[in-house]
């Protein structure tokens, strides 16, 4: 059940999936990933380690996904504020994901709520994307919140 | 059956404990190399002066997804590579390149169930000298038992 909130938006978007994909992770997309956050686990970083620990190929860093979820979502109209910025984010891992795997995801819209303080009211667009491989096993949960002011 | 060691037991653990902070930076190149991965090429307000400037911002930052992915790298390096089941992070400020992020992590709670041996982190990154917090967060890792191995 969305909260009540005081601005108006297309409320027709919730219950909607948004599908997007496939992405493909590739060895590159985890290495490079992997080197502009400074990491230097064996198993993200080198293939020949990660199977050598008995996995399939080169391991994906935890939020990894993330990278993946700014695919297209509609605009939810929001007659609100003009400013926007990335308010948090949310990964849950639900299954290790290698390269070679390919991913779907889907989205939906899970609450939009506002919350005022000093600064004045905010309006938070939280989209909640679940991403599966190519077996359809879930390997991730993401929920991203888009914040809106004034 | 995979054989990677854990760095970290359950039974190491207890509540209170703290870890950091663990002080970490992002260059340029770091960003511009994140970037390019998620289609948002340079010059953007992640990677440019001016670009950032346009839309309000003092100087280039560091993306939300990319400073994630630091939590996640310090959280791994300390507790293993498939420790964690939940990262849940709000930004309270833009993360600018080239400045110290101090990191500190504090076990808020541990208990043993079903879904395994679970070790509750709160999360913060700041920089003290620039009196900025940019984010605050939790973390839920799963920990192997010395029992188990």
């Amino acid at each position: 059940m969305p909260t009540q909130i005081d601005y108006e938006y297309d409320h027709s978007l919730y219950g909607v999936e948004h599908q997007s994909g496939p992405f493909e992770v590739t060895n590159d997309i985890i290495s490079v990933y992997a080197r502009s956050v400074g990491e230097d686990n064996p198993i993200f970083v080198d293939r020949d380690a990660a199977l050598a620990a008995g996995y399939a190929d080169q391991v994906a860093p935890p939020t990894l996904c993330a990278l993946f979820e700014r695919g297209e979502l509609p605009d939810i109209k929001l007659q609100f504020g003009r400013r926007q910025f990335h308010g948090g984010q949310r990964v849950t891992p639900r299954a290790t994901i290698v390269a070679g795997d390919i991913l779907t995801a889907s989205s939906h819209l899970k609450d939009v709520y506002t919350k005022t303080g000093r600064s004045g009211t905010m309006a938070h667009v939280v989209w909640e994307t679940t991403f599966r491989n190519q077996h359809g096993t879930i390997v991730a949960d993401v929920q991203r919140s888009q914040v809106v002011r004034e | 059956m995979t054989t990677e060691y854990p760095k970290l037991y359950f039974e190491d653990v207890d509540l209170g404990d703290e870890i950091g902070p663990v002080v970490l930076s992002v260059s340029d190149e770091q960003v511009v190399d994140f970037c390019s991965l998620w289609g948002n090429p340079a010059p953007n307000r992640f990677t440019d002066q001016a670009e950032a400037e346009r839309v309000g911002l003092e100087g280039p930052i560091v993306p939300g997804i990319m400073t994630m992915a630091l939590v996640s790298r310090v959280l791994t390096d300390w507790a293993g590579a498939e420790t964690v089941a939940d990262l849940d992070l709000v930004f309270r400020g833009s993360v600018p390149h080239n400045e110290p992020l101090h990191m500190g992590i504090q076990i808020s709670d541990t208990s043993e169930d079903d879904t395994g041996n679970m070790v509750q982190c709160d999360i913060t990154m700041t920089n003290p000298a620039a009196d900025r917090r940019y984010l605050i967060g939790t973390a839920m890792l799963n920990l192997p038992s010395r029992d188990a191995a």
